[in-house]
């Protein structure tokens, strides 16, 4: 039967002269014949209460260390987890903040251009609406900026009332200003 | 009582078990209100429960008297209790981060594909009306031979 338990945990038994089996052992004598109950119950400082107080110090410590294997276990997850997110987070920021908005400008000016040409051929008499590849409209993109694309604006407070001084304060209360 | 959290790397261990031995820990354990459920838990529990027997064992054989043994017993008590409760704090925070970002992350997956989809039809745009932009200067170019003739 094998048990996997942290390397810090391995070398944590060694440093105490202790190997897994006999650790078990010496557990498993205390199993179902030590007390269960949720807070102690001896007050004086008696061979009783001492007995009490190594149950209750080693279960403490046994939950400590179960604790602490489920936590440091988990832990790589938790990581990949949190950098995985971060990785979409600057994914989907770069996309707005940065491409999407330098790509409408871009569509802007060639619009623009394109504008600018129709202008031009129907001051000759031509129809430009013959010349194509055209964009269907229903397919055009809205090139102006949105509100959430781009940086966002810093945040800007105002700044705080100015107090007045004591002296002010009590000349004021004293000639009546400001009633 | 070490309560930093060490490196996440294991190792299997051989504990010299055989079927009877398990079916005693089982009853043992039923037995036992402070006992795991978790078959894996409860071996795992059971070898850091035994180490700290010996542990609190050594602090009270080390102590000299009752008093002495008493207090120091006390204080590890004391220590384990306050390293469980911060340690049961963070795993806490990081569980439930780690169950936001896991949900927050989907939201992101979508606005990201939003994005690229709407780079590339304006990519595609681009292209379309570049290449319309030449056809136009062209046009343009030819008019005034159009307008002669």
């Amino acid at each position: 039967m094998r048990l996997e338990l942290l390397e810090a945990d391995v070398a944590e038994l060694q440093a105490m002269g202790l190997t897994p089996p006999q650790a078990l052992r010496r557990g498993l004598g205390a199993l179902g014949a030590r007390p269960t109950y949720e807070r102690l119950r001896e007050t004086a400082v008696t061979p009783e209460s001492l007995q009490e107080l190594v149950h209750f110090y080693a279960d403490q410590a046994a939950d400590l260390r179960l604790l602490r294997f489920t936590y440091a276990t988990r832990m790589p997850a938790f990581e990949r987890a949190r950098r995985c997110y971060e990785g979409v987070e600057q994914k989907t920021a770069e996309l707005r903040r940065r491409v999407v908005p330098e790509l409408k400008a871009r569509l802007r000016a060639v619009r623009e251009e394109e504008e600018a040409l129709e202008r031009a051929l129907r001051e000759r008499g031509l129809d430009p609406g013959r010349i194509g590849p055209r964009v269907p409209p229903a397919q055009a993109i809205d090139p102006r900026p949105m509100p959430w694309e781009g940086d966002p604006e810093p945040l800007t407070l105002s700044p705080p009332p100015v107090r007045s001084s004591l002296r002010e304060r009590v000349l004021a209360r004293l000639l009546g200003w400001g009633r | 009582m070490p309560v930093e959290l060490p490196e996440g790397k294991t190792v299997a261990v051989e504990l010299d078990l055989d079927d009877a031995d398990l079916a005693e820990i089982r009853r043992r354990a039923a037995g036992d209100e402070l006992a795991p459920d978790d078959e894996a838990a409860l071996l795992r529990y059971l070898v850091y429960l035994g180490a700290a027997y010996v542990e609190v064992e050594r602090t009270v054989e080390e102590a000299g008297s009752l008093q002495a043994a008493h207090a120091a017993v006390y204080a590890r008590y004391g220590q384990a209790g306050a390293g469980s409760a911060v340690l049961r704090f963070h795993y806490g925070e990081a569980s439930r981060l780690f169950a936001a970002r896991r949900r927050s992350q989907a939201a992101h997956e979508i606005t990201q594909a939003i994005y690229a989809d709407t780079a590339r039809r304006i990519e595609e745009e681009i292209a379309v009306r570049a290449e319309r932009v030449c056809n136009l200067k062209a046009a343009l170019a030819d008019a005034p031979r159009a307008a002669r003739s």
